[in-house]
């Protein structure tokens, strides 16, 4: 090996180099595809002036909790804030209880049609939000859930469903069926089986499906903009461009505002990148 | 296989007999009633979010309805011949064409390449991975906004730093020019939703155990060669997942065109999902945007089901 690395330098030392510069390849570009985030952060704690002047200098001799402050007192921020957190908490638990329970049913039982099923469950990336939102919007009056947040949760779940059965029953198929037959054979139910062989070993999967929609609902624009027109009841995307319309010309409060909305985003993927990962890896 | 058996056998508590189920351990005993508390939930909300609405706006699309006047007329299949005819339409159409399918290919390359990069275990890679996948998280509503800052001509630092460097001699109106509107939304729209890309691709590098790298070091293989006969046949079915669900989620985008330009300058910008909102919420023709739903969801089924004959992604499925 050392003999096609070269002459001057060791196999070590020439590793060495190999890494390091690895290494600052990875972060120059990380930091690059970061700029729009450094960017926001810079916004949410600068001087408009200084922001819009686009000085560096003057943009950091002016940092100030002033934006954050501003928003925080001056707006319906905290009612956004609420209104997204039951929504995204709502959507979660539907969509781990529903994904996990059809993962099993998918994979455990037998019957005629499943085929054709599970691809149906495919075909549910087909349907386009929005427009799907224009009938949804009549039905929702019909049924009383326009400016409602169950409505709205209800709505939601249906984004991160498919992606999240199609998760969930892929992690029930790497669970053994001996598994659960021993269980069987002991003595103990179905039920028991399912609650304390099938579904402790798909944990990581319906954590990876939690996460997953998490974020759908967190992100989710299309349907709050259709269903939901009280601004008591908005979550924070269409909080953020209600207040953004009325106060466009202050960019330091509006990137004070996307960075409020950013922190849990980015906690989110730094402690729960591993299961997030597992999660996908299963379906991959 | 065996002595796993045992392990889990011997987890069973005596006072687990069939005798001592609960209400839930007797619908799980019934295989009919186990498939109706298992795929009850998620089919009764894929019927009411999904399949009553479609086939409420099939039904709508064949007739005349206006929010500002409650009564229904009857126009029939004809109107799809008026809107596929119709220039805006058609318009419509190929921009969702060009958005769709530009901005996928650049989510591939930057996927991909994003997740090859930060595969490796190097000092600082949970935050190095942390970052990359930290553009998915962040609501595309967010990013149209940074976006619309950092791009205006007067004060966006985009535009500050190419007159600074020198390879724009005046500022430039990014967003609201005809010729770089669209490329622009491509390009931002890319920068977010490529990391789906990477998150799967990501998850299939890990699976690869190093043992395949260190025989192709042994026999000789240099860095392009290891990655054609070893990464690339392990991620090129994950690759064609992601194109296929990334195309059919980019011809539906809505927010982020809505947020960052309103479908302008002019109509540039106006792909079918924004053209729908716009017949939908601003003209009140609720049976004409309806109609262009159907066509829409028409012909995203036949892109899937083409897909799904030529790329086969459900082998993959059922390897895993």
């Amino acid at each position: 090996m050392t003999q096609i690395v070269g002459t001057y330098l060791s196999y070590g030392q020439a590793a060495r180099i190999k890494s390091i510069s690895y290494q600052i390849v990875v972060w120059a570009t990380l930091l690059t595809l970061m700029v729009p985030i450094i960017w926001l952060v810079i916004g949410a704690f600068s001087g408009l002036e200084a922001l819009l002047s686009g000085n560096i200098s003057r943009i950091f001799s002016s940092i100030t909790l002033d934006p954050i402050r501003q928003v925080f007192f001056a707006s319906n921020f905290f009612t956004y804030y609420r209104n997204s957190l039951v929504v995204a908490a709502g959507v979660v638990v539907f969509t781990v209880v529903a994904s996990t329970l059809a993962g099993y049913g998918l994979t455990r039982v037998q019957f005629r049609g499943k085929k054709w099923l599970a691809r149906l469950i495919l075909f549910g990336y087909m349907f386009p939000p929005l427009l799907l939102s224009l009938p949804m919007y009549q039905i929702w009056r019909e049924l009383g859930l326009l400016n409602s947040l169950f409505g709205l949760v209800i709505a939601e779940a249906s984004v991160p469903l498919p992606f999240g059965i199609w998760t969930m029953w892929l992690f029930f198929q790497t669970v053994p069926l001996d598994y659960e037959e021993s269980v069987w054979m002991a003595g103990g139910s179905r039920w028991h089986s399912f609650k304390d062989v099938a579904l402790p070993q798909a944990a990581p999967g319906m954590i990876a499906v939690g996460i997953f929609a998490f974020q759908s609902a967190w992100n989710n624009y299309t349907y709050p903009k259709v269903l939901i027109s009280e601004d008591a009841l908005r979550p924070l995307t269409t909080g953020i461009t209600q207040y953004a319309v009325q106060n466009y010309v202050f960019w330091n409060q509006v990137m004070a505002i996307a960075f409020t909305i950013v922190i849990p985003a980015f906690l989110m993927v730094y402690f729960l990148q591993k299961y997030l990962l597992e999660g996908y890896k299963a379906t991959a | 296989m065996s002595s796993a058996t045992d392990y889990v056998s011997s987890l069973v508590p005596r006072r687990w007999t069939r005798t001592t189920n609960s209400y839930l351990g007797d619908l799980f005993e019934n295989e009919y009633a186990l498939l109706v508390v298992c795929l009850g939930p998620a089919l009764a909300l894929f019927f009411l979010v999904a399949i009553l609405p479609m086939a409420w706006a099939f039904n709508l699309s064949l007739y005349e309805v206006s929010t500002l006047n409650p009564v229904w007329t009857w126009v029939g299949p004809g109107r799809f011949v008026d809107i596929l005819t119709s220039s805006g339409f058609q318009n419509a159409f190929v921009r969702s064409l060009i958005f769709g399918f530009g901005s996928v290919a650049i989510q591939l390359v930057l996927g991909v390449g994003l997740a090859l990069l930060v595969n490796k275990d190097f000092r600082g890679d949970v935050l190095a991975r942390a970052l990359a996948l930290l553009p998915y998280m962040v609501p595309a509503v967010v990013i149209g906004m940074v976006g619309q800052f950092m791009l205006n001509a007067q004060y966006g630092i985009v535009n500050l730093a190419l007159l600074r460097v020198g390879i724009l001699d005046q500022p430039v109106a990014f967003l609201g020019l005809p010729e770089t509107a669209m490329a622009t939304i491509m390009v931002v729209a890319s920068w977010k939703f490529a990391v789906f890309v990477t998150l799967l691709t990501l998850a299939r590098l890990q699976s690869i155990p190093d043992h395949f790298y260190e025989g192709a070091t042994m026999c000789g293989a240099n860095a392009w060669q290891k990655f054609r006969d070893v990464t690339l046949p392990r991620i090129q079915n994950v690759i064609l997942i992601a194109a296929l669900l990334r195309t059919l989620w980019m011809f539906n985008k809505f927010d982020i065109i809505y947020i960052m330009t309103r479908g302008g300058p002019g109509q540039t910008t106006t792909t079918i999902p924004l053209l729908a909102y716009e017949i939908a919420f601003n003209q009140y023709e609720l049976g004409q945007a309806a109609a262009i739903a159907a066509l829409m969801f028409v012909f995203l089924a036949l892109w899937s089901v083409l897909y799904f004959r030529v790329a086969r992604p459900e082998e993959e499925v059922r390897v895993a």
